[in-house]
């Protein structure tokens, strides 16, 4: 706790620093957590489904789509799980938002705004969890940090 | 009585492989837990216009209000249209930002649980993903406050 000078202003109800504590510095390592959790179904739908599994996919039009697929996929699955760890969380959080910036401009951005029609709402908040990510970094709790070494 | 962690303080230590990117980290670490409660709250507030401007508090209440039986609709209607409308507002500025994302993490899980669970997970199928994200964060925020940029640290008192 030394590590960190500052401190949030005591709640006003004195009863709710009990809960606070032990919350509190947890919030942006459940963020990045969930975060990569998310990427992790979409991952084993390109890599066990193939490249027609995923809509958006199939939506990019590509004459041979499988090998973007692929790489989409391990980048979901494997790139998800050291996100949500924190292992190597800048380069795998600059991945990702090169993928999803690539997405919301090639799809997701000729459906308009609402997530229920494949717009670009959804894709927005990952980005911008991501760029948070590449920010932040691994933050309190991760694997980086537990390392002692990133990038 | 140990103070309560700042997460949003940068001051955490770990010197990056690439020395040079440090100034970066400094300058931009300590703003990505503000950023994403403000792109929460800008991705949330287009449905509260909706709902509030363009009628939507009346379709929600004869559709998604009844598919996730709640009586009667309209005046759940209108606190989620309120919620999402003045909610998202107060989180994006970090005013009572605690107590509003409870409330919105308590929205999102019923959208989650009671609209869009039976359609599975991804959202190319109106899977619920994106509502667990949502509320997800919101518990997050629930969890860090405000944080170093919002309207309640600038007070200087939150919940």
């Amino acid at each position: 706790m030394a590590e960190n000078a500052l401190s949030t202003p005591k709640p006003i109800l004195p009863i709710c620093a009990a809960i606070y504590r032990p919350f509190a510095p947890l919030s942006y390592a459940f963020m990045r957590f969930c975060t990569g959790a998310i990427f992790i179904p979409h991952g084993m739908q390109k890599l066990l489904g193939g490249a027609a599994a995923d809509k958006f996919v199939v939506a990019l039009g590509l004459a041979d789509p499988a090998p973007w697929a692929g790489a989409m996929g391990i980048l979901e699955l494997a790139g998800g799980i050291m996100l949500a760890l924190g292992l190597l969380t800048r380069p795998v959080a600059l991945l990702f938002a090169a993928e999803l910036l690539a997405m919301i401009f090639a799809v997701h951005s000729h459906n308009g705004f609402a997530w229920s029609n494949g717009g670009i709402q959804y894709p927005l908040l990952l980005l911008a969890l991501c760029l948070a990510a590449l920010f932040r970094g691994g933050g309190r709790y991760s694997l980086d940090r537990l390392i002692g070494k990133e990038f | 009585m140990t103070a309560i962690i700042d997460e949003t303080c940068p001051s955490d230590g770990a010197k990056p492989i690439i020395p040079g990117l440090a100034g970066f980290y400094r300058c931009a670490g300590p703003f990505s837990y503000a950023f994403v409660r403000i792109v929460t709250a800008a991705l949330i507030l287009p449905g509260g216009i909706d709902k509030l401007f363009y009628g939507g508090v009346y379709r929600i209440a004869a559709g998604n209000i009844v598919k996730a039986g709640f009586s009667p609709p309209l005046a759940w209607a209108w606190a989620v249209c309120l919620l999402e409308f003045f909610g998202s507002l107060m989180l994006g500025a970090g005013l009572l930002t605690r107590p509003v994302a409870v409330a919105m993490a308590v929205e999102m899980a019923v959208i989650t649980f009671r609209i869009h669970f039976a359609a599975g997970f991804f959202w190319a199928d109106h899977g619920y993903e994106f509502a667990l994200l949502l509320m997800l964060m919101c518990i997050a925020f629930a969890a860090g406050g405000g944080g170093r940029y919002s309207l309640d640290r600038l007070i200087g008192k939150e919940f």
